[in-house]
C-alpha cells in the first residue's frame, strides 16, 4: 500500500488543492463525511440530543460542508481530518444554536444510512462519558469497519468468500494452533496453506487499515501517531 | 463477517495495523524508478523484502511473462573484482540446484553498482511471518520439516552448505509447500574478511541464535552438520515459538503434544557436530517417525524435569541411549582381540617380584600368571571398551553418552601404554608381553584409521577442538 499513492488521499487533497479545485475537494470531503457521519451523530447524542435532533444536526452539517467545500471559520490546517471534522462540527453546532435557526435538510445526503443510526449508536456507545470520547471511539470503529468492508469487497468471489469467512475468526488470534487445523479440514486444504492464507489476509487488512488512516492525515509520517491516538481513545475508561 | 456484525476487537485491529511490515527493517532500498533502467528485461513491480543478504523486489520478465524475485546484493561489494568473480562462481553452482524444495535461480549478474540474482518468485509467506502468529502445530511441523530435510539433503549431496538457515529464509507458498532460499549466500558474503561492507553484512545476518556453536567459533570451518544444527533451532522454534537459548528445555516442556519430537530436536541441537545427526535425510526420517509415533499414541517416555534443568547440552531422551548390545560387531571384535592378546601376554609373566614393581617395569612379579591375568584383563577390557565407545560415538555420531574429552584421554593413555610396552621389551626377557600389547594397540589404531578414512574426519584435532568449544559455550552459559 503505497506511500507512493499517498498524495492522492482525500484529506491531503482537501488541504492542499482545496482552494484551486473546490469541486474535487468538496467531493473528497463528501466521501469522508459519508464514512464518518456516525461519530458526529454519537457526539451530538452525547451532548444530550435525541435521535431525531442528532440526525437533523449531522445532516445539516454535512449538507453545508458539501455545499461550500468546507466551513467558514474552521481551520483546515489543523493536521488531521478527525480534528478538523470535530472542530468544524462544534463550530457549526455553536452557530446553529446561536442563530436558533432550524437545521435545513439537504437533498444531497439522502443516500446515507440514517435508519439504523439509533440502533448502532445504542449498540456501540454504551458508557462513554463525554461527547468527544464518543466521537473518537465511533471514529475508530467507522474506520475499521470501512477497512473490513474493503477486505470483503476484495474477496467477493465465492471461493474467496468462503476462505475469508473461515479465516475471519482467526485473523487476530495469536497462538491459535487448533484453528488452522480446523479451517484446513473445513476447506480441504493443508495447514501450511491455511497459515499462509491467514498471513496474507492479515497483511492485507493491515494495509487497508493504514490506507484508511492515511486518507485522514496530511503526511504519511502521521499514520502511526493517528493509530496510537485512536487506540488511546478506545482504551480510555 | 456480514455487514452489521460487530467488528472484532477494535484495539487489536489497530494494533495489527501498527506492527511493522516485514519490509520495514534492513538496508535502505533503492526506489523502483531508480533501478528500472538497470533491468531492461524486467518490469520491477514492488519491494517485497529487505534483509542482511540484500533487497528483494518482485519483478516480471517481459519476454517470458514470468514473475520473478530480483535480489540485489550489497552495492559496495561490486567494486571488489574478487568478490564479483566469487559471486559468479558461487551463483553458477547455486543455479545448478534443481529441487522442488529449493528456490531456483534463473539468472545472475551485475547491473550498475549491484550484483543481482533472479530467482523463482514464491507467492506466499516466510516461516518468520507464520511464526509471528505463534508456534505451529505438530501437524504443521510434520508437513513442513520433512520437505526441508529433503531439500537440505539434496543440497548437501551437491556439496552446498546453506550456512544461514532461519525462518526468514524458509518460504511457504500458498499451497503450504516449503522452499529454502538464499543457499550459500552467507558464505559468499561472509567469506572475505577484507571485503568492504563485511561488517554491515555481519550485522545484517543478525541473530546468531540459529548458528551452530562451531560456526559461531569459526565460520570457515563448518560442514553440512552446521545446517543440521540450524534446522534443529528452526524445528524448536516451530514447535515452541521460542529459541533454544542457554539452559533450554526440550520442546515438550514448552508446548503440548510434541513429545515425540524431543529426541529429534535435541539430537539436532547437540553442541558437538559428531553427536548430531550426520545427514538431513536422517532428521527427516526421524521427524516422520515422530509423527507416526505421535499419531499412534506411542510417545517416548517423559524426561525427568531435573535432568532437563541441569543437563541442557546433553539432554537426549533415555530412549536415545543405545544399550551395549547395540554396538556394532567390530567393537566386539576389537574387544575380543584385546582380551585374547592380553591373556596371552600376561600368561608368561610368572617370575617377577611384585605387581607394583612389575607395573613400574622393575624386577619381577612373584605371583603366578593367572593372578596377574585376572588383575589385568578386566582393566584392559574396560580401557579398550571405553576407547571403542568413544571412537564409535565420535566417528559415527551414534548419540552415545560419552564426554567429548574421553577419546583424547583414552588415546593419550594408549600412548603411555605403548611406551611402557616398548620399555618392557627392552628391559626384560618378557618379549611376548610387549609384543602382545603393541599388536593389540596396532589392531585398534588400524581399525580406527579405517573408520577415519571412511568418514574423513580429523579425529584428534576435532576431539580437542570440540572439547574447547564445549568448555567455551558452557562458560558462556
Amino acid at each position: 500500500m503505497g506511500n507512493g499513492t499517498f498524495h492522492t488521499t482525500r484529506w491531503s487533497l482537501i488541504t492542499r488543492a482545496g482552494a484551486s479545485e473546490p469541486a474535487t475537494a468538496a467531493r473528497a470531503l463528501g466521501e469522508l463525511c459519508e464514512l464518518y457521519w456516525l461519530p458526529l451523530y454519537a457526539f451530538a447524542r452525547r451532548q444530550g440530543r435525541d435521535d431525531h435532533a442528532a440526525c437533523d444536526l449531522v445532516q445539516s452539517f454535512c449538507a453545508e460542508l458539501l455545499e461550500h467545500g468546507g466551513l467558514a471559520g474552521a481551520n483546515a490546517n489543523v493536521g488531521r481530518f478527525r480534528n478538523y471534522l470535530l472542530g468544524a462540527f462544534r463550530h457549526f453546532v455553536d452557530n446553529t444554536q446561536r442563530s436558533a435557526r432550524a437545521a435545513k435538510r439537504g437533498g444531497a445526503v439522502t443516500t446515507w444510512r440514517w435508519d439504523d443510526a439509533a440502533e448502532r449508536y445504542a449498540l456501540a456507545v454504551r458508557g462513554e462519558p463525554d461527547p468527544r470520547q464518543a466521537f473518537e471511539r465511533q471514529w475508530a470503529m467507522a474506520l475499521l469497519e470501512r477497512a473490513q468492508q474493503r477486505l470483503r469487497e476484495e474477496h467477493a468471489t465465492p471461493s474467496k468468500q468462503e476462505l475469508l469467512a473461515a479465516l475471519q475468526p482467526h485473523l487476530l488470534g495469536a497462538h491459535d494452533r487448533t484453528g488452522a487445523a480446523d479451517v484446513a479440514l473445513h476447506l480441504g486444504s493443508t495447514e501450511g496453506a491455511v497459515r499462509v492464507a491467514l498471513h496474507r489476509l492479515r497483511t492485507r487488512l493491515r494495509e487497508l487499515i493504514r490506507d484508511e488512516v492515511a486518507q485522514t492525515v496530511a503526511e504519511p509520517g502521521e499514520i502511526d501517531d493517528e493509530l496510537r491516538a485512536l487506540q488511546a481513545a478506545l482504551a480510555a475508561p | 463477517m456480514a455487514a452489521g456484525e460487530p467488528a472484532q476487537c477494535p484495539r487489536c485491529l489497530l494494533g495489527l495495523a501498527m506492527t511493522p511490515p516485514p519490509t520495514a527493517t534492513g538496508p535502505a532500498a533503492p526506489s523502483i524508478a531508480e533501478l528500472q533502467p538497470l533491468f531492461p528485461d524486467y518490469q520491477l513491480e514492488s519491494l517485497v523484502g529487505r534483509g542482511g543478504m540484500g533487497i528483494v523486489y518482485r519483478a516480471r520478465h517481459h519476454k517470458l511473462d514470468r514473475t520473478v524475485a530480483l535480489k540485489l546484493l550489497l552495492p559496495d561489494l561490486v567494486g571488489d573484482p574478487q568478490f564479483v568473480e566469487r559471486f559468479e562462481r558461487e551463483a553458477k553452482a547455486l543455479a545448478k540446484l534443481d529441487h522442488p524444495g529449493i528456490v531456483r535461480i534463473h539468472d545472475f549478474g551485475t547491473a550498475g553498482s549491484f550484483c543481482f540474482l533472479v530467482m523463482e518468485f514464491v507467492d506466499g509467506a516466510t516461516l518468520r511471518d507464520l511464526l509471528a502468529a505463534g508456534h505451529l502445530s505438530p501437524a504443521d511441523v510434520l508437513g513442513m520439516a520433512p520437505q526441508l530435510c529433503d531439500a537440505l539433503q539434496y543440497a548437501h549431496e551437491h556439496r552446498i552448505v546453506h550456512r544461514d538457515i532461519k525462518p526468514e529464509n524458509i518460504l511457504v507458498d500458498s499451497e503450504g509447500r516449503v522452499r529454502l532460499a538464499d543457499f550459500g549466500l552467507a558464505k559468499l558474503l561472509g567469506q572475505d574478511s577484507a571485503a568492504p561492507g563485511l561488517t554491515r553484512t555481519r550485522q545484517g545476518l543478525g541473530t546468531p541464535h540459529y548458528m551452530a556453536p562451531e560456526q559461531v567459533q569459526s565460520a570457515n570451518q563448518v560442514d553440512h552438520r552446521a545446517d543440521l544444527y540450524s534446522l534443529g533451532v528452526v524445528l524448536y522454534e516451530m514447535l515452541t515459538g521460542q529459541l533454544p537459548i542457554g539452559r533450554f528445555q526440550p520442546p515438550s516442556a514448552k508446548a503440548a503434544g510434541v513429545r515425540g519430537f524431543d529426541p529429534v530436536v535435541m539430537k539436532s541441537l547437540e553442541n558437538d557436530p559428531a553427536l548430531r545427526y550426520q545427514a538431513a535425510s536422517d532428521v527427516g526420517r526421524d521427524v516422520r517417525a515422530a509423527g507416526t509415533a505421535g499419531a499412534s499414541g506411542t510417545a517416548t517416555p517423559p524426561i525427568p524435569p531435573t535432568h532437563r534443568a541441569q543437563e541442557p547440552a546433553r539432554h537426549e531422551a533415555p530412549a536415545e541411549r543405545p544399550r551395549a548390545m547395540e554396538l556394532p560387531w567390530h567393537a566386539w571384535l576389537c574387544t575380543g582381540i584385546v582380551f585374547l592378546a592380553t591373556f596371552v601376554t600376561w600368561l608368561r609373566i610368572d617370575s617377577q617380584p611384585t605387581l607394583v614393581e612389575h607395573l613400574r617395569g622393575i624386577g619381577s612379579v612373584s605371583g603366578n600368571a593367572w593372578q596377574v591375568a585376572i588383575l589385568h584383563v578386566p582393566a584392559w577390557l574396560l580401557f579398550f571398551y571405553a576407547l571403542g565407545i568413544s571412537a564409535l560415538s565420535t566417528l559415527r555420531g551414534a548419540g552415545l553418552q560419552v564426554p567429548a574429552g574421553l577419546p583424547l584421554l583414552a588415546t593419550s593413555l594408549a600412548s603411555v601404554f605403548l611406551i611402557y610396552a616398548a620399555v618392557a621389551i627392552e628391559r626384560s626377557d618378557e618379549v611376548t608381553c610387549g609384543f602382545g600389547m603393541i599388536l593389540t594397540l596396532l589392531t585398534f589404531l588400524v581399525w580406527n584409521a579405517t573408520e577415519l578414512r571412511r568418514h574423513g574426519l580429523p579425529s584428534l584435532q576435532r576431539h580437542s577442538a570440540v572439547r574447547t568449544r564445549r568448555h567455551r559455550s558452557a562458560r558462556r552459559r
